[in-house]
């Protein structure tokens, strides 16, 4: 009797994840984190930060100094500069953004520009107080006019929200040389 | 009574025995059979890549250009240099150009052993960290050349894992075994 209740139990497991599978949203898409979009003031509400969209800025390359060294990085494509503000909520936290191009694929924060200083990737935000920061991404120029911003608390993406942000309606302005100061 | 309680039972649990081996040997035939099916599917001989032709990598498509022989960073070193075309394929940032864990394309020539290149990108010779959709580039995968080596043919072979788009624990896409997709057989020339 106990084998066949634990075999009804493995049995009934299977299928129980066989079925969340097959159904649309699979339990995978289920526990990502859910959209909460910026208002029209550019200030978005998430649940521990609260991040307003400052600018965006096209660049062909971008200079900074890097441990008393010049440096300068350009790209295949086109950097999209987004400044923004952020204020942490209850705890410090590190947050990643991803722009969501118009076509619907998703670039991460350029990695070449991880030095660089004020980048996202590398700040922290700290309860009660308001940073500038820059989130950087290499991106073909199609991608921007139609493009999302999206902000998520780092290594906490199960359930949290996500901040939108809409991108721009025209094309931002473009700069031959981009020079990031600390 | 007891005797024929005792009896049934004694049965019943040979049954049960037999029963479980039975699945247990079912079970490993059918993994047996299915790794027979799985090796089947990859050709014993890769298919041959030549300069300009596509290759998969799993993540990406690299198109092979041409293959020098470099002088190294220190008088006196040489390199093998294979430059080429690299394009995401995926819809996503990838930081795991080659897959993960990373498996470099891998050369061998006249027994010789090479240690794992390096992966730079060609306009300003600063390594690939990561790949963007819809962005294809130039690119260098460096191998250094053990002293010893003459310069001779030499063979990369070029691998992918392999893709499924729910797996079996989260249902989220993953990159799973890697599998051979083909192999780069050319004489290096002198480069500058």
């Amino acid at each position: 009797m106990n084998i066949f209740r634990n075999l009804m139990t493995v049995l009934l497991g299977s299928v129980a994840l066989g079925t969340m599978m097959s159904t649309i949203p699979d339990y995978n898409s289920s526990f990502q984190p859910f959209a909460v979009f910026a208002g029209e003031d550019g200030i978005g509400h998430g649940r521990q930060f609260i991040a307003e969209l400052v600018g965006l800025k096209r660049a062909a390359a971008i200079s900074y100094m890097q441990s008393g060294q010049d440096v300068s990085r350009d790209t295949s494509a086109t950097f999209l500069v987004v400044d923004l503000s952020i204020t942490g909520r209850s705890e410090s936290r590190q947050l990643d953004a991803i722009w969501l191009g118009a076509s619907g694929r998703q670039y991460s924060q350029s990695a070449r520009l991880e030095d660089a200083p004020r980048v996202l990737s590398s700040a922290t935000f700290q309860p009660g107080l308001t940073d500038r920061t820059v989130a950087i991404f290499e991106v073909p120029e199609d991608e921007i006019v139609g493009g999302t911003l999206g902000l998520v608390p780092r290594g906490s993406m199960v359930m949290d929200s996500a901040v939108h942000f809409a991108g721009p309606a025209t094309m931002p302005e473009k700069q031959t040389m981009l020079r990031l100061e600390p | 009574m007891a005797m024929a309680r005792y009896s049934l039972r004694s049965t019943a649990r040979q049954i049960r025995v037999r029963v479980l081996a039975a699945i247990g040997v079912f079970a490993a035939i059918v993994v047996t059979w299915w790794v027979k099916v799985e090796d089947a599917r990859i050709p014993d001989t890769l298919p041959q890549i030549a300069f300009g032709e596509p290759v998969n990598v799993g993540r990406s498509v690299f198109t092979p250009q041409y293959l020098t022989i470099e002088p190294g960073d220190e008088q006196g070193e040489r390199k093998l240099v294979l430059t080429g075309l690299l394009e995401n394929v995926t819809g996503t940032t990838q930081r795991a150009v080659f897959g993960f864990p990373e498996k470099l394309p891998e050369l061998s020539s006249g027994g010789t052993k090479f240690s794992a290149p390096r992966v730079n990108l060609v306009r300003d010779n600063y390594f690939l960290k990561q790949l963007e959709p819809r962005i294809r580039e130039a690119v260098s995968i460096a191998w250094d050349v053990p002293p010893d080596w003459r310069e001779q043919d030499v063979s990369i072979e070029f691998s992918a894992q392999q893709f499924k788009l729910n797996d079996n624990l989260y249902s989220k896409a993953s990159w799973l075994l890697f599998y051979p997709t083909g192999i780069l057989r050319a004489r290096p020339e002198k480069g500058s």
